[in-house]
């Protein structure tokens, strides 16, 4: 009797991780992974949103990278490079700089900052994008009149007029809504240092600057990585601030993806081609573009930043 | 002297964390001020302090509608962040603790589809929320998030450190279903974990813009993202109540993490760091 018991019992442990995990392979399969592969499919044809979907071969993914008829995906790519490269740097550095403060045993209540900190991130891009167009406008904006009266201008200044202006204010706003989780994750990874470590460096005469950049960061290397790894992912499929920005300050909107569509960003492309233009083929064709590049800069930036070991 | 070097490095701490908490919270206190003025005047000059327009602006916006975007956000943010929470923590848990045949296979999955982007099947996902008969439903917001990948991978990590194996044991010889084990014994233990994966999807789901937008055709339906970005185009409601709107979609968000913080940040030290 005891033996069936026991028998019954270890079939249900075989069968409970397979039942546990079952809800979430099965959504992602139906509905993520299907859709990621399907896409593929779509851009093998010339679907408009409704009729039938005539196959065409590869014409969407051929006609993707002539850049000289459509330029776009290849400003896409620039656009999100030259952002990237004003808004990482800044937001990461401003964070390590900051923690340095947050995980020093003499300060208390840093609890409160990494809070503080952190509020923007916690904010709807759709407001967000609304508030610093408004914020930023030409001839109502909050920022010119405190320069005006400040005397730093003597002219408003057409932030969100001009291509180097516009991505200025939207690398500003980038920095602004993502600083805080990167004080949240290196501070939490700072905490995992052992605190031998530290002592050990301090007996043999580091200051505290030094200790915190040449033994403290470099423990946390793995946590920098992955910050710049999903920072960079998030940034090809950036949508929501960039589309509001532009779309109805005080002054008058602005055309889609900025001036000279500066700050257009892929999926911002992509929304417009499939969705807008009713192009769902070039639009899927054009997803897989995407994904290209995000693939091919986040395994480049892996390899580059874990090879000085 | 050790004393005053002490001070000296509290407030030069204090000073530089404050400034820069100072410049964060200034766009929000420029966004609550601006939604206290009257429209007319909004923009004729400076405003840094609170005008006297808090209650008309407010009342505008009741009358525009707004409190049903509200009301249409938590009807998908609540049930999509208890299926995720539901989900990821009993996916994550059974990879972490339970050896089973193609238990290699599936965790190398969850790692390997963390890389993709979530956007990549954006066009396809319309087609079939289409094909299901989804349009203008909550559906395609709450059923879907039961496959949140990262929620997978971040109750993985968790589960491998903080569930004890011998609790498991133990309990399994007392003669606990593997069920009402997982709920009564398992769950205590992800808490923290589970709080912080709960808030992200609650936030994400809250500020989500561009599936809604993709979906939801009848203005009824809209969420607060979409009503916002709609009411200055659509219906000409005015710049000081939108953003009294932004400021009151932004408070349930902030109530939230306060609420929460101390679990968050206890959760993500624990959690996707440690791997």
């Amino acid at each position: 009797m005891a033996d069936l018991a026991i028998k019954k019992k270890r079939k249900r442990i075989r069968w409970a991780p397979y039942l546990f995990s079952a809800p979430f392979f099965a959504t992602y399969l139906v509905f993520t992974l299907f859709a990621m592969i399907f896409t593929f499919y779509i851009g093998l044809t010339d679907w408009n949103g409704f009729g039938a979907m005539n196959y065409i071969g590869f014409d969407n993914y051929l006609r993707m990278f002539d850049f000289a008829t459509d330029p776009r995906l290849l400003q896409t790519l620039v656009n999100t490079f030259v952002l990237m490269m004003m808004s990482m740097p800044v937001g990461i550095g401003i964070a390590v700089f900051l923690c340095y403060f947050i995980q020093k045993k003499t300060l208390k209540k840093q609890h409160a900052f990494r809070v503080l900190y952190y509020l923007p991130a916690l904010m709807t891009p759709v407001a967000i994008g609304l508030l610093w167009s408004i914020l930023f406008d030409y001839e109502n904006g909050t920022i010119n009149k405190i320069l005006m009266f400040l005397g730093i201008i003597t002219q408003n200044i057409y932030w969100l007029g001009t291509e180097a202006g516009s991505r200025f204010v939207l690398s500003f706003l980038l920095v602004w809504a993502s600083f805080g989780s990167t004080v949240l994750f290196l501070s939490s990874a700072l905490t995992n240092v052992p605190d031998e470590v530290i002592e050990a460096a301090y007996i043999d005469g580091a200051g505290p600057v030094r200790t915190y950049v040449s033994i403290s960061l470099p423990v946390i290397r793995d946590v920098i990585v992955f910050i710049v790894i999903t920072g960079m992912i998030g940034g090809f499929q950036l949508y929501d601030a960039p589309v509001l920005l532009f779309s109805s300050g005080p002054s008058g909107g602005l055309p889609y993806g900025g001036p000279n569509r500066a700050c257009l960003t892929m999926m911002m492309l992509i929304y417009d081609e499939a969705f807008n233009g009713m192009h769902y083929g070039y639009g899927a064709a054009l997803s897989y573009g995407m994904f290209l590049f995000v693939a091919a800069f986040s395994f480049t930036s892996m390899k580059l930043m874990t090879k000085k070991e | 002297m050790k004393k005053q070097n002490k001070i000296k490095d509290r407030i030069v701490g204090y000073g530089v964390l404050s400034l820069f908490a100072l410049t964060t919270l200034f766009p929000f206190y420029v966004m609550v001020v601006m939604g206290t003025h009257v429209n007319a005047q909004l923009f004729l000059k400076l405003n840094l302090w609170f005008g006297s327009q808090f209650m008309p602006n407010l009342r505008m916006l009741i009358t525009s509608g707004y409190f049903r975007y509200f009301a249409n956000s938590l009807t998908i943010a609540l049930p999509a962040t208890i299926l995720t929470c539901l989900s990821s923590a009993m996916g994550g848990y059974a990879l972490a603790k339970f050896d089973f045949k193609g238990k290699r296979f599936l965790v190398n999955f969850v790692f390997f589809t963390l890389m993709l982007p979530g956007s990549l099947g954006t066009v396809a996902w319309v087609w079939q929320m289409k094909q299901f008969g989804w349009i203008n439903t909550y559906w395609p917001f709450i059923i879907p998030a039961m496959g949140n990948t990262y929620g997978v991978f971040w109750m993985y990590q968790y589960s491998k450190s903080a569930v004890p194996k011998e609790i498991m044991e133990s309990a399994r010889v007392d003669g606990c279903g593997e069920l009402r084990m997982f709920f009564q014994i398992i769950m205590p233990f992800l808490f923290p974990a589970v709080v912080a994966l709960g808030l992200l999807a609650f936030v994400g789901t809250w500020n989500n813009y561009f599936g809604p937008m993709l979906i939801l055709k009848n203005r009824e339906l809209y969420t607060v993202p979409v009503g916002l970005a709609t009411m200055g185009s659509l219906f000409r409601v005015e710049y000081s109540t939108r953003i009294l709107g932004m400021t009151i979609a932004t408070i349930p968000l902030i109530a939230l993490f306060v609420a929460t913080s101390k679990h968050f940040i206890f959760g993500l030290t624990g959690g996707a760091l440690k791997g």
